[in-house]
């Protein structure tokens, strides 16, 4: 009997074409480092065999049905979890590693994993699992505060209301009674909002 | 459920980590626990979000797709991307696999029929695989 073989064109496709590399949709996750660059870009074009697994698929289909909403979990989903948390584990390491670098330390360390964190939004969902380190983030010079909103009184700060500019304007003595008040007001606003800011700030 | 089993292993983890650091990099002990801890957390809730998914279209049944989706939906596009490659690979070398064992194995009608809806099945998910690609691409 002759029988049709069902061959279908999908076999004809080529992964390239069908997901073309993004090279310019790195937006969320982008990284100034070429090599965590490089490792997605890698990552984006090449499909490693799905056979070599790093990570145990039981302990991960164990992971996901500790959810108590999960009810049925298809064999591919723990295959596909282990490739994602693969790539987890190697971006959240290179970034924590860059914050190492940036200590001239050799040796990761759990600040470092909690810096990245902090650093990238995508991974919010990590702060509570790495909470931030008090003493790390006053040291880190990415949480300086933030700059006074109030542009206009930046040039009354430079003059604290101790100092007396009266000096230049003995010429114009009628002038001198009016100026100087809205001046103190000025400064007394200034200080109450800086000490605003730094609260806040802290 | 033990600690132990809440957790990927962290001889796995640490693996992963020394292998993309240089050659002088050492690993604290505290770091190694700490992604261990970031790892599961990762599969919790990218699990949790594709679960929801399920529920609402009425399904029990968590498959590849919907962590594809759920990756998309938590702004995790590079695993998102890369995911979807991989998805798609494997239902590949599944459906080869299949193809390749029914060819082989001609008695127990029963297990056929298992074997063509299996088949059916992935050609669809295939099917919508590639048109969740392009929507990837569109954006």
């Amino acid at each position: 009997m002759a029988e049709n073989n069902n061959n279908n064109g999908d076999n004809m496709n080529n992964d390239n074409h069908q997901q073309p590399p993004s090279y310019s949709q790195l937006p969320p996750m982008a990284s100034s480092n070429p090599q965590l660059r490089n490792y997605w870009i890698e990552q984006m074009e090449t499909v490693s065999d799905f056979k070599n697994r790093q990570l145990p698929l039981a302990r991960i289909k164990k992971i996901m049905k500790a959810d108590p909403d999960v009810h049925m979990v298809s064999a591919e989903a723990p295959i596909i979890f282990a490739k994602a948390c693969e790539m987890f584990i190697v971006d959240l390491t290179m970034r924590s590693w860059l914050k190492a670098e940036e200590n001239k330390r050799h040796t990761l360390q759990k600040s470092d994993i909690s810096n990245a964190v902090a650093s990238s939004f995508t991974y919010d969902f990590l702060l509570d699992v790495v909470p931030k380190d008090e003493s790390i983030a006053t040291a880190d010079p990415g949480f300086v505060a933030m700059p006074h909103p109030d542009g206009g009184g930046v040039p009354q700060y430079y003059y604290p209301p101790g100092v007396v500019m009266g000096t230049p304007m003995v010429g114009s003595g009628m002038y001198a009674p009016s100026q100087a008040w809205p001046a103190a007001a000025g400064d007394g606003e200034d200080d109450a909002e800086d000490n605003g800011g730094n609260g806040g700030g802290n | 459920m033990t600690d132990e089993d809440r957790l990927l292993p962290i001889a796995n983890v640490g693996r992963l980590m020394k292998q993309i650091l240089p050659s002088n990099a050492k690993i604290s002990k505290e770091a190694k626990q700490t992604v261990q801890e970031c790892a599961t957390e990762f599969i919790s809730f990218v699990t949790c979000e594709a679960s929801e998914k399920c529920h609402r279209e009425n399904r029990k049944t968590v498959n590849g797709d919907d962590i594809w989706w759920a990756l998309s939906t938590l702004g995790l596009d590079n695993y998102a991307d890369a995911v979807g490659r991989h998805l798609h690979k494997y239902r590949e070398a599944e459906r080869e696999r299949t193809e390749h064992n029914k060819g082989s194995n001609d008695s127990g009608n029963e297990k056929e029929t298992n074997t063509r809806s299996d088949v059916q099945n992935q050609s669809t998910k295939f099917i919508r695989v590639v048109e969740k690609g392009s929507s990837s691409s569109a954006r």
